[in-house]
């Protein structure tokens, strides 16, 4: 008698061919300056760690917006409920927080490696331009979720950053209307950014991240350079 | 041209069109109504029979800027309530020696002038004209608005 949750694989698999479609995922072969079977060079797993963290954030975020209320007479104080009241709140915003700070690193060191072994040379050049696209969205996230806590630092973090976009020519006020939704930052500032980073951006993150995978499967790995 | 092509042609200036329409109502859709370049600065800070108690304060909106109300025993006063040290909004909770006090470096104001009484702010709290009516309470105007225009954290 086999196992239950075998016998339920094979149930679904007969039907939806789910072994065909995950050993292509999972058990696809890496080059052997990748991974030898024994031992994974550690600098190709820097976009995984990133896209891991970005599964964390993803989770961790589903769970704090249950409690976060994006009103600034609400705002600080659903945050400390959080922190301080929930069973478990301050440990899910943690994870959140250091995962969120995790990302950016990962980010950052994937694309080093990414250059430095030149990974980005013909015909890979299309992902270089979807690498920094994520790049920047995952410096978006960081920039809108800082503004969530409502409170000095945020505040005064946002009207720095505001006034750097609105220092772009020509077009840079128009930006920094749009951004804070208003004069100033307030209310429509805090739900606007809110509704960036908890929508629009894993969209469009998530988007993007498909087709980068989606590329470097059509690509393959980069050659031996280190 | 044949047919084919023409229609194509049609169909491809048809959905450029819809798409441009698309992203001008989306666009309209996000820039903010009635903010900024407001001419007339009068605000209502206080609903009839919404008072304040003495060495009360609160916080409200003037021109765009952070602005503060405050009750002393001779009445009304406000102020702006950007800091001019370094641009922070002042509290609106008094120190318990009565004073209005900005929470990043502990500077600290006169709630009847908005004069400097101790701390780094450079300059004092640019006072806003108020009228008490039938309504309620209203801030007016700037008094000196050029000294408002003088500050940088007022830009």
């Amino acid at each position: 008698m086999r196992a239950f949750t075998t016998q339920l694989y094979e149930w679904i698999d007969k039907r939806v061919k789910l072994s065909k479609y995950w050993d292509a995922i999972a058990k696809h072969p890496v080059p052997p300056h990748v991974s030898d079977g024994v031992r994974t060079n550690p600098v190709y797993c820097l976009g995984g760690i990133a896209f891991l963290c970005f599964i964390i954030l993803v989770v961790t975020g589903m769970f704090l917006a249950m409690y976060y209320k994006p009103t600034p007479d609400e705002a600080y104080d659903s945050i400390r409920y959080i922190m301080e009241e929930v069973p478990m709140g301050a440990f899910i915003r943690s994870v959140h927080r250091w995962a969120a700070n995790m990302m950016i690193a990962a980010v950052m060191l994937h694309m080093i490696r990414v250059y430095f072994t030149g990974a980005y040379k013909p015909p890979r050049e299309l992902n270089w331009v979807i690498g920094v696209l994520l790049f920047l969205l995952t410096t978006a996230f960081g920039f809108t979720g800082y503004l969530l806590p409502w409170d000095q630092l945020a505040y005064w973090a946002t009207t720095i950053g505001i006034q750097i976009n609105s220092g772009i020519p020509v077009v840079g006020p128009y930006i920094g209307k749009l951004l804070m939704g208003g004069g100033e930052i307030g209310p429509n500032t805090l739900s606007r950014f809110y509704a960036i980073h908890t929508i629009v951006l894993p969209v469009t993150l998530a988007l993007l991240l498909g087709a980068h995978f989606i590329l470097v499967r059509i690509h393959g790995i980069s050659g031996r350079y280190l | 041209m044949r047919r084919r092509s023409f229609l194509k042609l049609i169909g491809g200036i048809f959905g450029a069109v819809l798409a441009i329409d698309i992203a001008g109502i989306l666009l309209r859709y996000l820039w903010p109504t009635g903010a900024g370049g407001v001419a007339s600065g009068e605000v209502k800070v206080l609903e009839k029979g919404e008072l304040l108690n003495v060495w009360e304060a609160k916080h409200f909106n003037f021109m765009g800027k952070a602005a503060i109300i405050v009750k002393t025993p001779s009445g009304y006063h406000a102020y702006g309530a950007i800091c001019t040290h370094l641009g922070c909004i002042v509290s609106a909770e008094l120190t318990e020696d009565d004073l209005i006090i900005c929470p990043c470096h502990i500077g600290l104001y006169d709630p009847e002038t908005g004069e400097v009484v101790a701390g780094p702010p450079p300059k004092p709290l640019p006072v806003i004209k108020i009228e008490e009516r039938d309504d309620g309470v209203y801030a007016v105007e700037w008094e000196d608005v050029e000294y408002v225009r003088s500050l940088s954290m007022y830009a």
